[in-house]
């Protein structure tokens, strides 16, 4: 009996490994197909080409890994004790596949892929020596308890959702200490100022880097099916290399003509390779993602951590709160500004239209999307709320009904 | 130039000037709104405290006479007063006062020291703000019981009595000679125990905290009380803002209000002087900035904030 068991997980395996490799495989086709791709953007596609591939990751890297579900966790922490921190989120339906029948059918699809991927014996986040997952959403905090030991180590942040109090700050810093205590413990060594400072400086650089592409964006010379690519190559953990190449191509893009399209802002849940649908399709609809504030677009990076108190302590509560408090995310009880930030965003960026992405079973940013409705058209602005999941069977219906969004703007302009 | 060393810059000049312009034969006049010391022998002028809380310019005269042309001379010096704090607001305070200039050297050294900065909770800075305004009232109320209720004429010049400046200022002249306890009365005596106390203690809250001793300064209440006519503005595009906190965790006074405003455009706070560091280490393209008039002095940047960013960390 065991036996059979045995064997039928082994081929489970192999069909996972085999669907995760195609899905990969047919997203990295595509995106080398489009017509404004560009040599450079080889870098970002080879490092999301070793995704599906553990051992080939831990070659080029060499480091103890960390994985992050979030972007709360500061990567500068886990990058300055000498591990190479690596965010775990994907859009991969065929890691989704994988948990269909043990999580439920309305848990949030980036959970699923996520969950998914310890199911595989070898995964990148079966590698991880330690997963910090902070407890950003009610499915975020329920994963740890799904691993079931399938992870060789987690570690849970808690996140305190009201932020504007002095205990809500105290909290996150001490959340942000305890995380420096056990990665200090795995590493066998305790945290050096210098280390933290080098570290803090190339994210620093990596985040200059990161706003001038997106400044290139705005000005139409590169697409967000590029940039999404990009940010999730920054996820990987290589940031010296990542800001190296973002910084090269940014020489080339400045020669680039700029693309044409209908400029819309992009807001809502995440999106993650290997299914950019959203973003595909709002360029084959016409239309030019021209700003966004997605956690796996604009946000990757928290920016710089400035502070007067320059002791270990000091920069530690720097990074907590350039992390906590400066975060957009629906799941904190503050949404006013991360509202009145998209609308100046609209303003300054010349935008007349907003694309609301909703991950179905992305709760907080679901709930959300009813109030911007309502006040970004109140202030004049056009909306439109698209929800989907990993799937592929909605492109048609979406396609029809952005195309309609286009010339709703083309119409108000 | 960055805004870090052209403030430095000229926090050094002012210093230098307010110091020992005077040897120079400068006089800047006797309204100045900061602490240049008049103790400080052949200072190039005079903080407006001593002028305001004395029996020649100020408040310590009989009622009576207050309201008749002795009263005009106080009002005269007040409008000069208001006039040099409207033209420049708190920028006398973050960019000129030498007494400032002194606690910025002291947060250098300690920082250099890797001493860490001393902490307190919100509450705690919410109630000390306060401390300012009780020594304002003190320093009007004393000359006028003085001149008026027969208060003993040694309580005269009451702040200048226990101003941290009076015993330190005049160090940087080679003079100690308000280091010594006057054992004149029981009150001088009182009163230079007192105030060598208090320059002790503020000395160590000044190296230990930054600017601590500006927490307490009624020349800054003064100053919150006309900034709202000044010509200088500190503004903020509240949508701009991310609510990232890098302005108050730069801000040397920690200031809160700047990052919390979600409204109005308005963010110079009464506690505020103008250094502009929050401006400095916001990086977001004007969300804050500062104005003379209709001209911009300073705004916030994100390549402004990178290169701070490499600077402050490792200069
Ligand atoms: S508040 Fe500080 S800088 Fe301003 S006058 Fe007082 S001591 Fe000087
Ligand atoms: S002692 Fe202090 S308050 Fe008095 S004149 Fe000097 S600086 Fe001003
Ligand atoms: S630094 Fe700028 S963005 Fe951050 S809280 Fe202050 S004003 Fe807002
Ligand atoms: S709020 Fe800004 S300008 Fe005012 S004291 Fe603080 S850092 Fe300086």
């Amino acid at each position: 009996m065991n036996n059979v068991v045995t064997r039928r997980e082994e081929l489970q395996q192999l069909r996972a490994r085999a669907d995760m490799a195609t899905e990969y495989a047919a997203e990295m086709a595509a995106l080398r197909s489009r017509k404004d791709y560009l040599a450079e953007y080889d870098y970002f596609l080879d490092l999301l080409g070793l995704l599906p591939h553990p051992e080939r990751f831990r070659e080029r890297f060499k480091k103890p890994l960390v994985g992050l579900t979030c972007v709360q966790a500061p990567l500068e922490l886990v990058d300055a004790l000498g591990f190479h921190p690596y965010r775990l989120c994907a859009h991969a339906s065929s890691r989704q596949r994988l948990v269909s029948s043990q999580l439920p059918s309305l848990a949030c699809p980036l959970l699923k892929s996520i969950r998914g991927s310890f199911h595989l014996d070898e995964s990148l986040e079966r590698l991880c020596d330690l997963t910090v997952i902070p407890g950003s959403c009610d499915w975020m905090a329920k994963l740890p308890e799904t691993l079931e030991g399938r992870a060789p180590g987690v570690h849970v942040m808690e996140l305190p959702r009201i932020r504007e109090s002095e205990r809500g700050q105290r909290r996150w810093l001490e959340e942000v200490r305890e995380l420096k205590r056990v990665l200090e413990k795995r590493a066998g060594r305790s945290l050096s100022r210098q280390a933290l400072l080098r570290s803090l400086e190339t994210h620093a650089r990596a985040w200059r880097a990161w706003h001038l592409l997106l400044d290139a964006r705005s000005q139409s010379l590169i697409s967000a099916t590029w940039t999404t690519v990009i940010s999730h190559a920054f996820l990987m953990g290589d940031t010296e290399g990542w800001t190296d190449r973002v910084n090269r191509l940014l020489r080339v893009l400045r020669e680039q003509p700029p693309l044409s399209g209908t400029r819309v802002f992009l807001a809502g849940s995440p999106i993650f390779f290997p299914n950019l649908k959203v973003p595909q399709l709002i360029e084959e609809a016409g239309m030019h993602i021209a700003g966004d504030e997605l956690c796996s677009s604009e946000r990757i990076l928290a920016g710089p951590a400035l502070g007067r108190d320059r002791s270990v302590d000091g920069l530690l509560r720097s990074l907590a709160e350039q992390y906590h408090l400066g975060c957009s995310c629906p799941s904190f009880t503050d949404t006013p500004r991360r509202l009145a930030n998209l609308l100046e965003t609209l303003h300054q960026r010349r935008i007349s239209g907003v694309i609301y992405h909703v991950l179905k079973g992305c709760h907080p940013y679901d709930m959300d999307s009813y109030r911007y409705e309502k006040i970004i058209k109140e202030r004049g602005f056009s909306f439109i709320r698209i929800e989907t999941d990993l799937s592929r069977e909605d492109g048609k219906n979406l396609l029809v009904r952005l195309e309609a969004f286009r010339d709703l703007l083309h119409e108000r302009s | 130039m960055n805004l870090t060393r052209s403030r430095l810059l000229v926090q050094s000049l002012s210093f230098g000037i307010l110091t020992y312009g005077g040897r120079f034969g400068l006089n800047l006049g006797h309204a100045l709104p900061c602490l240049s010391c008049p103790y400080v022998n052949g200072c190039g002028g005079h903080c407006f405290l001593m002028a305001l809380q004395g029996s020649f310019w100020g408040v310590q005269a009989s009622l009576s006479a207050l309201a008749g042309p002795r009263g005009l001379e106080t009002l005269r010096m007040l409008a000069l007063f208001i006039l040099l704090a409207l033209q420049l607001s708190k920028l006398w305070c973050g960019w000129i006062c030498p007494f400032g200039t002194l606690q910025d050297a002291l947060t250098w050294v300690r920082s250099r020291l890797g001493i860490p900065e001393a902490r307190w909770s919100w509450a705690t800075s919410d109630r000390l703000r306060w401390v300012k305004y009780i020594f304002l009232l003190l320093l009007l109320a004393i000359p006028l019981m003085i001149a008026n209720l027969g208060l003993h004429g040694d309580y005269g010049l009451p702040f200048c009595q226990i101003c941290p400046a009076k015993p330190l200022m005049p160090l940087f002249t080679g003079d100690t000679a308000h280091l010594a306890i006057d054992t004149t009365n029981a009150i001088t005596t009182a009163m230079t125990v007192l105030s060598l106390l208090l320059a002790g203690g503020f000395l160590a809250g000044m190296f230990f905290r930054e600017r601590f001793f500006c927490i307490f300064c009624p020349m800054l209440a003064l100053l919150g009380l006309v900034q709202r006519f000044g010509l200088v503005r500190f503004t903020k595009n509240v949508n701009a803002c991310v609510g990232c906190g890098s302005c108050a965790r730069s801000c040397p006074l920690e200031i809160r209000t700047v990052r919390a405003e979600l409204v109005k455009r308005d963010v110079m706070s009464p506690e505020c002087m103008a250094c502009m560091t929050c401006a400095d280490s916001c990086a977001h393209d004007g969300s804050l900035s500062f104005h003379w008039l209709k001209w911009r002095i300073f705004a916030s940047s994100a390549v402004g904030a990178a290169r701070r960013f490499r600077k402050g960390l490792f200069s």
